[in-house]
């Protein structure tokens, strides 16, 4: 059988593990062979020295504590690279995404994008509203300028934006 | 092969979701894609009462996401047609949401019932379709052959299908993972000739690394310098290679003129529509350089 690897750091926390499953994605970072593939193929290995096969790593060795500390979790592009790259099927893109989650789940601060994100789909049900673009003819367009219809959000606003709060907040 | 419908002969209706980023930004996108399905004659009418797929804000909470496409798919399944979809994230969402629901008896009765609450039911029956799979399988080369009136003959793109169209393999995608030939093949239709890139352009990174983002899109585009311009079917792609053009170019030390543009921006000059038809005039890359060899 396996040994316990947590044991490997006094600041292990096996819960933390656990939490990986809080999501059904398919998480397997006990299957990694350190090979690699991951990080060689990584889009933002050299621009943000995210090295995914040593995050993995840690997760196993249940620095997960570690991780959620760090910016690290957020220095992913969601290429999907080394998720189709990974021969163990890993799936470190995932990892990445579960880490965020289990982050702003245990009160860890959301990049204000994401924030601004939101709050734009439960105003809109649209990441942002629709906005203004000045042509390369010095003149300005909307939807209603463009001949396009529009937008057709979610028509029972206060049922969608309470499922969101439910479903958002579930975990936490 | 591509499945082929020959021409006019197209029976079905589709339901056209544009998504966030192409219904509120790119508007480019949407119109060409408007114009050019009409000059097809391609029946189709806008879903109402939808939202964001969610895989936006995953990163957040997957629940939230999952509820997100659910409802989306759950309100496109009622019109009981297939839906086109535009964008790269949402067709990758949805099938990644509908594969997870399949097989997840605890996530489905988890969102119908939320869903429940607004009258509405996920059944698991939408089929969607990116817009290049519509052209490649229910339009057909054929079609598209023969409704090209001005060629692109002598011209060469790089092509960007754009990560999610191809990866990730697991949820089912619409294109080979390691060779996508979808758009290569639709930009050869018209007689161009075209080049393959898989990089990423970076949008998932600008939101929380301006910096990085830019660089990955400065770069991209930096490679196709030698090319007639980049050739794009998703909106993130339109965000950072076209609306971003300058900042990119700025952040990577590129000075150049590569016009990026979308396939069916590409497709309506082809097919006859005017710059203004597929609304050239709303994009920041210098595609007035294409225009210009054009002679339009």
């Amino acid at each position: 059988m396996w040994a316990d690897v947590t044991v490997l750091s006094e600041k292990a926390s096996v819960e933390l593990v656990r939490r990986l499953n809080y999501f059904p994605s398919n998480v397997n970072v006990f299957a990694c062979l350190q090979c690699g593939k991951c990080t060689s193929g990584c889009t933002v290995m050299v621009l943000m020295e995210n090295f995914p096969h040593k995050v993995v790593d840690m997760v196993r060795l249940g620095l997960v504590p570690e991780l959620l500390k760090s910016d690290v979790i957020w220095a992913c592009t969601q290429c999907q690279k080394c998720r189709d790259a990974c021969p163990q099927k890993v799936n470190p893109s995932e990892v990445f995404i579960v880490l965020r989650n289990i982050s702003i789940i245990g009160g860890g601060s959301v990049p204000d994008t994401y924030t601004s994100m939101l709050s734009k789909v439960l105003e809109y049900g649209f990441i942002q509203d629709a906005i203004e673009i000045v042509g390369s003819d010095s003149l300005t367009y909307d939807r209603l300028k463009l001949g396009l219809s529009q937008l057709n959000g979610p028509k029972d606003m206060d049922t969608f934006q309470a499922n969101c709060m439910d479903a958002f907040q579930r975990g936490a | 092969m591509y499945g082929c419908i020959s021409e006019g002969c197209i029976a079905l209706e589709y339901i056209l979701y544009p998504g966030c980023l192409s219904s509120t930004d790119q508007y480019q996108y949407e119109l060409s894609v408007v114009n050019v399905l009409k000059s097809l004659n391609v029946d189709f009418s806008y879903a109402e009462n939808v939202n964001c797929c969610g895989l936006p804000l995953r990163s957040i909470n997957s629940y939230g996401w999952v509820y997100l496409s659910a409802r989306l798919m759950s309100v496109m399944e009622s019109y009981g047609k297939p839906c086109i979809l535009l964008c790269n994230w949402c067709h990758a969402s949805l099938s990644y949401v509908k594969k997870l629901l399949n097989n997840n008896e605890a996530l489905m009765s988890w969102v119908n019932d939320l869903l429940a609450r607004e009258g509405l039911r996920y059944k698991g029956d939408l089929k969607f379709k990116h817009i290049i799979q519509l052209l490649c399988e229910d339009i057909g080369f054929e079609m598209l052959r023969s409704s090209v009136k001005r060629e692109f003959k002598g011209f060469k793109f790089s092509v960007h299908p754009g990560c999610l169209y191809f990866r990730p393999n697991d949820i089912g995608r619409p294109d080979d993972s390691h060779e996508p030939r979808m758009l290569m093949d639709l930009v050869k239709v018209l007689g161009a000739d075209a080049e393959l890139c898989l990089d990423c352009c970076g949008w998932a990174i600008y939101n929380t690394n301006t910096s990085t983002g830019l660089t990955l899109a400065g770069n991209r585009i930096k490679l196709a310098s030698k090319t007639d311009g980049i050739v794009i079917s998703c909106p993130h792609g339109g965000i950072m290679m076209d609306k971003n053009y300058e900042e990119a170019c700025k952040v990577s030390g590129f000075k150049g003129d590569v016009p990026v543009l979308y396939y069916t921006q590409l497709l309506g000059l082809a097919i006859g529509l005017s710059p203004r038809e597929v609304a050239l005039n709303l994009n920041k890359s210098p595609v007035n350089v294409l225009t210009c060899k054009l002679g339009i």
